[in-house]
């Protein structure tokens, strides 16, 4: 009868002592595989110049339909979307707009903090998709 | 017809196909890249090899006649390694900037590549860096991604005959141009847009913000022209971003500018977007409900203090077939008065009057195909590429491809002139002295169809008695044409196998409009052109549901389907279930007089703006203002809505479902493309709902409840379906089987009459014969809500030849101001061949300009003077 009890209080002790499997998030961070499909980001050319020509290909593919484009021309005639709006709360992160763009203009960051307080938050705009995603949920508090 | 193999399988081809037609037939597919069924064959890509056993070296299918006995193969090891070769010849120097091409996804580079599994080519060049074409209005061309297949500079010279685009430079530079200089001189139909097989030509209007997969298609008609050709909507996000065509329509997939670009007047932002009511002098917005009650208590008071009879209503062709019904049902039987009419009174009820009296045909004779293959045509008083541009093509077509011939007679030159056998410039008025002209000498020469003549016709000895009175020399000064000019068209005409006659507005709307249209019926009747396949008369009216308005009834003298109340009234009480208005009812100018003297108190009107589009605009605006109740209903505000006590938004073409009838009695189907923007509503559920709000309602909820009403009411729509109404429609065409009455049983009859001379008062005061017309691209006014169109023709203006303007010291573009006894208007003045001197021609379609407002009743043609604008004041 005894034994049975031991054998449980050999398992306990056994996880008393190993490593931690938690994290003590947000002090610390997961760090994520470098193809994690995070929130995205619109990428640019060298000189600054938004790389998307406004295809729709990532529009059209995306099976949350969470992506909608407005396009536009600049005097030479180049193509770019005047409007860029992808609905992270429909999202399901699928990837497929990154596979179809042809001009790798729409790319997946590894960030993964990106809930918020209103679905409408979750909406972002072109210039929202044109910068990194900031890191979040920075502590001064030592982690341990 | 010639049987043949192709791959194995056995295929009757007809005389004349190719083998690419007859493998079609079969159900085989053969790659094609330059052929377009629309066009010849221009052979450029040799991408549709086939092997022919016997013959050594590969054929291109597409150019090659099928023949007896010929065994084809068209998916051998040597035809793959062709089609191959000249994909990557294709592709070698090709930009593949699939994704910002507007053709992307409905390219037939991509399907071909993708189909015959080509994924690239081991003939990199270095690629083209042309710059593109983009100063061309609504059309841009890009030569980069051109691959010379000649497909839109065939369909631009065979379909259209603009001629506006040509193959530039040789070899490798070999790029497509304008035609001269740098100016594109296009009719701006879009068909070389429709026909490229790539992005090369494209739509400026949509090609950068819809791409082709994102827009849904809704097939349905154009509704701007009489010719109503079938067409497909595309839509994105509720919003109109191009008009498509499909090849196998009755109008092959061919639109005019108006048809292709005109969509923007939907999304115009003028629409009106609310109910409208007169407050305090002023139009302030106001709920639904509330215009209802307002216009129901109005209406019924009126109705009770001066009867039915102090009602009027005015109609529009520009409504749909469900519409007119709706609103004459709404008078008939609701207000209880015959008091509706429509600016068909002045085209379309002569024509019919006319015709009824003679053949009893009501309106055209034969189908718009039928014109393809009659042996002569004359065209009189119109200029079709103009007015109905789907109709033009067919007798170009006619003329061109088929040698019919083409006699052109009108006071200004028109469109058809380079293609005419015979161009008789005659003075404006003397169509009908003409036909006489053309009648007599045909009698004299004994070309007269006797026998048809005997059999078929009565009255032909007036009929020959008027034609030996009167003097050829009479005729020939009266209409200014030479003795041998009139001769060879009589001859022309009279010796044709089929001959056809089409006229329009200048006929018809002249004062003697009815008289004219009777005698070129005569001259149809005495030549025997009724009644024999690709022969007949085509009357051509402006604007696009002219025929359903009236066949819908929309007039006092007749029910619909033009049904008498005496025969008629036991059907309509049953269905009505109310009791039909006994009173004769006021056309147009009775409404006016009653306006005038007190007798018509209120006036409702659906759709259309009489102060732009009726004659005499001036006396009709006086009488208007008089009315107590002015209703309208309409999608744009015009100079009639400025002067109403109420105003209702309606829903424009694209966003209803109906049917209409085109000038070939065609009824076809209108789909909504869009749901109806803002608040506005069909006209006949407007309708409908002052009905309810005056307690009767008509019981129409669905706009399918209406057609099946007029399949019960109307004889000729017996047995149709709302449903199975969709692609080509159904040509039904009204028929008057001769009674007692002027055929005296017989078929036809002859109409022997004289026409007066035009009054000419006021010569020396006002020196300059003015005709109205329209501009090329604008359809009635309603067009000139349309940014593209306005692209094209911006703002009225005054053609005159510049031998006038000299003498009258106007330059080129210089305002001047136009006078008649009764009106006048200021506009730009445009130096033109097309008029002969001491004649002026002016676009109606511009309401700002009031053109009618210089007309006195009935007619098109005025006198004017011209004045420099700015020295009126010193006058
Ligand atoms: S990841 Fe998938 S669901 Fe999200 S935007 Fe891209 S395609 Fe759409
Ligand atoms: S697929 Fe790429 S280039 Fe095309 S619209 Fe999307 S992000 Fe832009
Ligand atoms: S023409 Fe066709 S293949 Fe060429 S870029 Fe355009 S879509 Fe691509
Ligand atoms: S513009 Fe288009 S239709 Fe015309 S030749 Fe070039 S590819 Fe052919
Ligand atoms: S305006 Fe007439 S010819 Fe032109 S597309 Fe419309 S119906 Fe056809
Ligand atoms: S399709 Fe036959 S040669 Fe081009």
């Amino acid at each position: 009868m005894i034994i049975p009890l031991l054998q449980g209080l050999k398992l306990t002790l056994k996880y008393f002592f190993s490593g931690k499997v938690t994290m003590e998030y947000p002090e610390k961070k997961w760090d994520v595989a470098e193809r994690w499909r995070g929130r995205h980001v619109l990428t640019k050319h060298p000189s600054g110049k938004i790389r998307c020509v406004a295809c729709m290909l990532c529009a059209t593919v995306c099976p949350a339909e969470c992506i909608s484009i407005e396009a536009a021309a600049e005097p030479d005639n180049r193509k770019y979307p005047e409007k860029y709006t992808l609905d992270l709360g429909r999202c399901i992160f699928c990837g497929y707009c990154v596979e179809v763009c042809p001009k790798e203009a729409i790319e997946m960051t590894t960030a993964y903090e990106i809930s918020e307080y209103s679905r409408e938050d979750l909406i972002l705009e072109k210039e929202q998709l044109l910068e990194p995603p900031a890191p979040r949920y920075e502590t001064k508090k030592k982690a341990g | 017809m010639p049987m043949l193999t192709i791959d194995d399988i056995d295929v009757t081809a007809d005389e004349g196909m190719t083998i690419l037609e007859a493998a079609g037939k079969a159900g085989i597919w053969i790659p094609t890249l330059c052929y377009y069924p629309k066009t010849s064959p221009s052979d450029s890509c040799r991408v549709c090899a086939v092997e022919i056993e016997g013959i050594g070296r590969p054929m291109t299918s597409c150019n090659t006649i099928a023949a007896e006995g010929m065994r084809v193969h068209t998916d051998t090891p040597r035809v793959r390694a062709i089609r191959e070769e000249v994909m990557k010849l294709v592709l070698m120097d090709h930009p593949l900037d699939c994704p910002i091409c507007p053709a992307a996804g409905e390219c037939e580079i991509q399907n071909l590549t993708y189909r015959l599994g080509i994924h690239g080519t081991d003939l990199p060049l270095e690629r083209r860096t042309d710059p593109i074409v983009g100063h061309w209005p609504l059309i841009e061309y890009n030569p980069n991604l051109c691959i010379t297949c000649l497909r839109c500079v065939k369909v631009c010279h065979e379909v259209i005959g603009a001629s506006a685009l040509a193959l530039k430079d040789v070899g490798y530079n070999a790029r497509i141009g304008t035609r001269e200089g740098d100016t594109l001189w296009c009719d701006f139909c879009g068909e070389c847009v429709e026909a490229c097989p790539t992005g090369a030509m494209s739509n400026k209007t949509v090609k950068r913000w819809a791409r082709s997969w994102e827009m849904t298609k809704t097939p349905t008609i154009c509704p701007l022209c009489s010719a109503g050709c079938r067409m497909e909507i595309n839509v994105k996000d509720g919003r109109i971003f191009r008009i498509t065509s499909n090849i196998d329509t009755h109008n092959s997939g061919t639109l005019c500018a108006g048809g292709r670009f005109g969509y923007d007047l939907v999304h115009h932002e003028e629409r009106l977007d609310s109910p409208l009511l007169r407050r305090n002098g002023r139009l302030e917005p106001v709920f639904w409900e509330v215009g209802f009650t307002y216009v129901a208590e109005n209406l019924k008071r009126i109705v009770k203090e001066s009867g039915p009879d102090s009602v009027a209503g005015l109609a529009s062709p520009r409504l749909t077939n469900e519409d007119c019904y709706a609103f004459q049902k709404f008078f008939r039987a609701v207000i209880g008065t015959n008091n509706i009419d429509s600016e068909a009174r002045f085209s379309y009820l002569r024509v019919q009057r006319a015709m009824e009296l003679t053949t009893g045909h009501m309106g055209t004779t034969g189908s718009l195909e039928d014109l393809l293959d009659t042996d002569a045509v004359l065209v009189i008083g119109i200029d079709p590429l103009e007015e109905t541009p789907a109709l033009g093509w067919k007798v170009k077509l006619a003329a061109r491809r088929y040698d019919s011939n083409l006699i052109v007679a009108n006071s200004r030159e028109t469109s058809l002139d380079p293609f005419a056998r015979m161009r008789l410039r005659i003075r404006p008025y003397s169509e009908s002295e003409l036909a006489l002209g053309m009648m007599k000498i045909i009698l004299d020469l004994d070309l007269w169809d006797g026998k048809f003549v005997r059999n078929n016709t009565a009255n032909f000895l007036p009929m020959k008695n008027l034609l030996d009175k009167i003097s050829l020399k009479g005729i020939l000064r009266r209409t200014g044409v030479t003795e041998e000019g009139l001769r060879e068209a009589a001859l022309i005409f009279a010796q044709a196998p089929r001959a056809s006659i089409i006229f329009g507005g200048d006929v018809i709307q002249q004062e003697n409009g009815l008289q004219c249209v009777m005698n070129l019926v005569n001259l149809a009747l005495l030549t025997g052109n009724l009644d024999r396949d690709n022969a007949g008369i085509y009357p051509i009216f402006e604007k696009g549901n002219i025929l359903g308005l009236c066949d819908m009834g929309v007039m006092p003298e007749y029910l619909p389907g033009y049904q008498v109340a005496a025969s008629a009234r036991g059907t309509f009480e049953r269905v009505w279930k109310t009791d039909l208005p006994y009173t004769k009812g006021r056309t147009v100018p009775d409404i006016v007089r009653g306006l005038e003297t007190g007798d018509v108190r209120a006036v409702y009107v659906a759709g259309a703006d009489p102060l732009t589009d009726y004659p005499n605009a001036g006396r009709l605006a006086a009488a208007l203002e008089k009315a107590e109740l002015l209703v309208v209903q309409d999608i744009f505000p015009s100079p009639t809505t400025r002067i109403a006590h109420c105003v209702f938004p309606a829903a424009s073409f694209a966003e209803k479902d109906g049917t209409m009838t085109n000038i070939e009695h065609r009824i076809q189907r209108l789909n909504q493309a869009i749901p109806p923007l803002g608040p506005s509503m069909p006209d006949w559920n407007i309708l409908e709902q002052v009905s309810a709000a005056m307690g009767s309602s008509m019981g129409f909820f669905d706009v399918s409840d209406v057609f099946r009403e007029m399949t019960l009411t109307i004889p000729m729509y017996k047995g149709l379906k709302f449903q199975t109404l969709q692609g080509d429609g159904r040509i039904v065409r009204p028929f008057v089987e001769a009674g007692e009455g002027v055929r005296r049983g017989r078929r036809y009859s002859f109409a022997p009459v004289r026409t007066m001379e035009a009054p000419e008062k006021n010569r020396d005061a006002f020196p300059l014969e003015m005709t109205a017309g329209r501009s090329m691209y604008h359809f009635g006014s309603i067009s000139t809500r349309s940014r593209n169109l306005l692209g094209l023709c911006p703002e009225g203006y005054v053609e005159i030849n510049p031998q006038d303007a000299d003498a009258l010291d106007i330059g080129d573009g210089e305002r001047v101001e136009v006078r008649s006894p009764v009106g006048s208007f200021v506009a730009p003045v445009k130096y033109s061949g097309r008029v002969s001197p001491g004649m002026v021609y002016v676009p109606a379609n511009f309401p700002e300009l009031g053109v009618y407002r210089l007309f006195e009743e009935n007619t098109t043609v005025c006198r004017v003077k011209l004045t420099r604008y700015g020295e009126v004041d010193r006058v």
